[in-house]
């Protein structure tokens, strides 16, 4: 009998998929068309996925129904294995917690407070000594080349170091799953190839990784672009990159 | 076969809660100062309200004590025989002033003969000099005092004066007027009934028998010794006048027959002036309902303010919120962060209200001249009940902020 946790980090693929969307889709109440088309869509451990498609097509929601921010009114969704709709709020928080990290395509930082702190909040809820919360946030920061920035304010900064403080966020917890939101829409080319080679490294070290672009230089470096749109009602175009 | 192990739930732990709470507050000086506005005012008047209360109480205590019963008049019962001499026992006034209470005792009565008592600054005067109607009273050394007399001149009547039936008197200061008796240089003499009697004080005022001022007052033994003893047919009637300590008047009452006559106390009628001490008592609950529910209204206006002010401010944080729970938040987290910003802005807005209160009601106290009470058991636990406030205040706001939907609050930025 094999024995694994939701939340332990897992990096080696096996044979069931992490992320395992059977015909979700999203409906709003009073809206006439779903945000998100059912689709269906499948992505094995350590994949680095682009997901394409027009402003509004719903890449964003689908991210969200991903990372547990929101519940498919249509379909399932079934998470390393386990059917999300059975969690309990306290489940969902502690996989947001410690399975998965999410770079959201404006930075969400606290603005008045510093760039360690801002870094230290997904950790906050871990439970952990704050000098073990700041040697964890320390070191993400590092991962993303801010180990200067520490206590800068972090509405000081430029925006390409805010959402480089961002995903360190993303990954200060270690998560198996990182999913980016657009996060080189508000950057310029060179800082946005930044960003990318990042999401790169981070897949290479073993992370499965859902970007949301229009970047084409992300789809380069993605094992499968997925478009999300009015067109594909029923399931994702797999593009087989 | 797989089977999945729960994860085990995040956490946040109460020292990580008050830390945040603290910083987040920090971080936004200016709402942190408005909110604590409300609390401060609320707690501060709830201070004043309850200090005002007990400040007010004790001057109205102080009030009613300046006209608590202070004298009983004690008279002879019925109309029976009259006694052979006196109804009182020649040492009534050492046995009344030896009750716990008293401060002075003495007997007088009303120089009645039968006859007009005619008194005058010439001996035999004429029928027209003789106009002025000056009563003359008979008493005994102690009566001038239980009766709370003041001199202006002279002296009083002594224990000398009555045991040698000396004839000297005090004069009332409108008597002395109507009988043109200006002051006691040249020593004026007075005739009542033709019986010259030397004037050695004026008495300017008398608290409790203000009849003294239009009066004379001769020793009780030389009134008795040139006209006999009190004629009860003639109207004339020895009462007993005691002076007592404020608050004293009541036992004094019950105690005073049993020691002029303890065989029949009963022959004697006791008047006292009725006690305010029911009045006063329901001045004070008055007064004392009413502060109190102007405190409580405070302090829940107080309340209210905190509710909204954190109700409009987790509007304004939503996106906050959201990224909390984004990244691992469970609802009571949320909660616990909002409720402990509350509170802790109650508390400091109480600390903060219950020190101004304090220095209000001794301001005020000051100006009014009144003295400031303050009841610690009810002003301490103050910044407490702020802190209270603040948790109650909370709870709508943080049961919203737990409510907060993730993916549509990160759809805004997060506010400054």
């Amino acid at each position: 009998m094999a024995t694994k946790s939701l939340t332990q980090p897992v990096r080696r693929p096996v044979t069931s998929p992490l992320i395992d969307l059977r015909q979700a889709g999203v409906c709003f109440p009073g809206q006439p068309s779903a945000a998100l088309s059912p689709l269906d869509l499948s992505v094995g451990y350590g994949e680095l996925v682009t997901l394409s498609g027009p402003a509004g097509a719903g890449k964003s929601i689908l991210l969200s129904v991903v990372g547990l921010l929101l519940k498919p009114t249509t379909g399932s969704y079934f998470l390393n294995g386990a059917d999300t709709a059975t969690l309990a709020d306290r489940e969902r928080a502690a996989l947001r917690g410690r399975l998965i990290g999410i770079v959201f395509q404006r930075p969400q930082l606290l603005p008045t407070r510093s760039a360690l702190d801002n870094v230290m909040l997904p950790v906050l809820y871990g439970g952990m000594s704050k000098q073990k919360r700041a040697e964890a946030a320390t070191s993400a920061l590092a991962r993303v080349g801010l180990r200067e920035h520490l206590h800068e304010v972090v509405s000081e900064l430029p925006a390409n170091e805010r959402q480089r403080i961002a995903i360190a966020r993303a990954i200060v917890t270690d998560p198996s799953l990182l999913l980016c939101d657009d996060p080189t829409a508000s950057l310029d080319d060179g800082a946005a190839e930044q960003i990318i080679g990042l999401l790169v490294s981070l897949h290479k070290e073993g992370r499965t990784v859902l970007v949301a672009t229009r970047d084409q230089l992300a789809a380069a470096h993605s094992s499968r672009l997925i478009g999300v749109g009015a067109d594909s009602r029923t399931s994702a175009l797999d593009s087989g990159l | 076969m797989i089977r999945r192990r729960l994860s085990p739930p995040t956490r946040l732990r109460p020292a990580d809660a008050f830390s945040e709470a603290v910083t987040s507050i920090v971080a936004r000086p200016a709402r942190a100062v408005i909110t604590c506005l409300g609390t401060l005012l609320g707690v501060a008047w709830f201070v004043i309200a309850l200090g005002l209360a007990s400040t007010a109480n004790g001057q109205v205590t102080q009030l009613f004590a300046r006209h608590l019963a202070t004298h009983v008049l004690i008279s002879p019962k019925g109309t029976g025989p009259v006694p052979a001499a006196s109804p009182y026992p020649a040492d009534v006034e050492q046995r009344l002033d030896a009750l716990h209470g008293v401060v002075a005792s003495g007997v007088f009565w009303r120089l009645r003969l039968g006859h007009r008592v005619i008194v005058s600054t010439v001996p035999q005067p004429p029928a027209g000099r003789a106009a002025q109607q000056v009563p003359v009273l008979a008493g005994s050394p102690g009566f001038l005092m239980a009766a709370g007399a003041r001199l202006s001149q002279g002296r009083t009547i002594d224990t000398w004066d009555q045991a040698h039936r000396a004839q000297v008197c005090v004069i009332g200061a409108r008597a002395a007027r109507a009988l043109g008796i200006r002051g006691l240089r040249g020593q004026p003499t007075i005739h009542i009934d033709d019986q010259p009697v030397a004037v050695i004080g004026i008495v300017s005022s008398a608290s409790e028998r203000k009849a003294i001022l239009n009066a004379v007052v001769l020793p009780a033994a030389t009134a008795v010794a040139l006209w006999g003893p009190p004629n009860p047919r003639a109207g004339a009637v020895p009462d007993v006048l005691i002076r007592t300590r404020p608050g004293a008047a009541s036992v004094v009452a019950r105690q005073a027959p049993v020691a002029i006559s303890p065989a029949r106390p009963q022959h004697f009628h006791v008047r006292m002036p009725p006690s305010p001490q029911l009045l006063r008592d329901q001045v004070i609950n008055t007064l004392t309902r009413m502060f109190y529910a102007l405190g409580w209204i405070s302090l829940a206006i107080g309340t209210l303010s905190i509710a909204c002010v954190t109700w409009l401010s987790v509007r304004e944080r939503a996106a906050e919120f959201g990224l909390r729970r984004a990244v691992g938040a469970r609802r009571r987290h949320i909660m616990a962060h909002v409720i402990s910003e509350s509170a802790i802005l109650g508390l400091v807005g109480g600390l903060a209200g219950a020190s101004l209160g304090i220095a209000a009601i001794i301001l005020l106290a000051w100006a009014r001249n009144w003295t400031p009470v303050i009841a610690p058991l009810l002003i301490l636990p103050a910044p407490l009940a702020g802190a209270a406030a603040g948790v109650l205040a909370g709870l709508i706001p943080g049961l919203r902020a737990a409510r907060i939907q993730p993916a549509a609050a990160l759809s805004t930025s997060i506010a400054g």
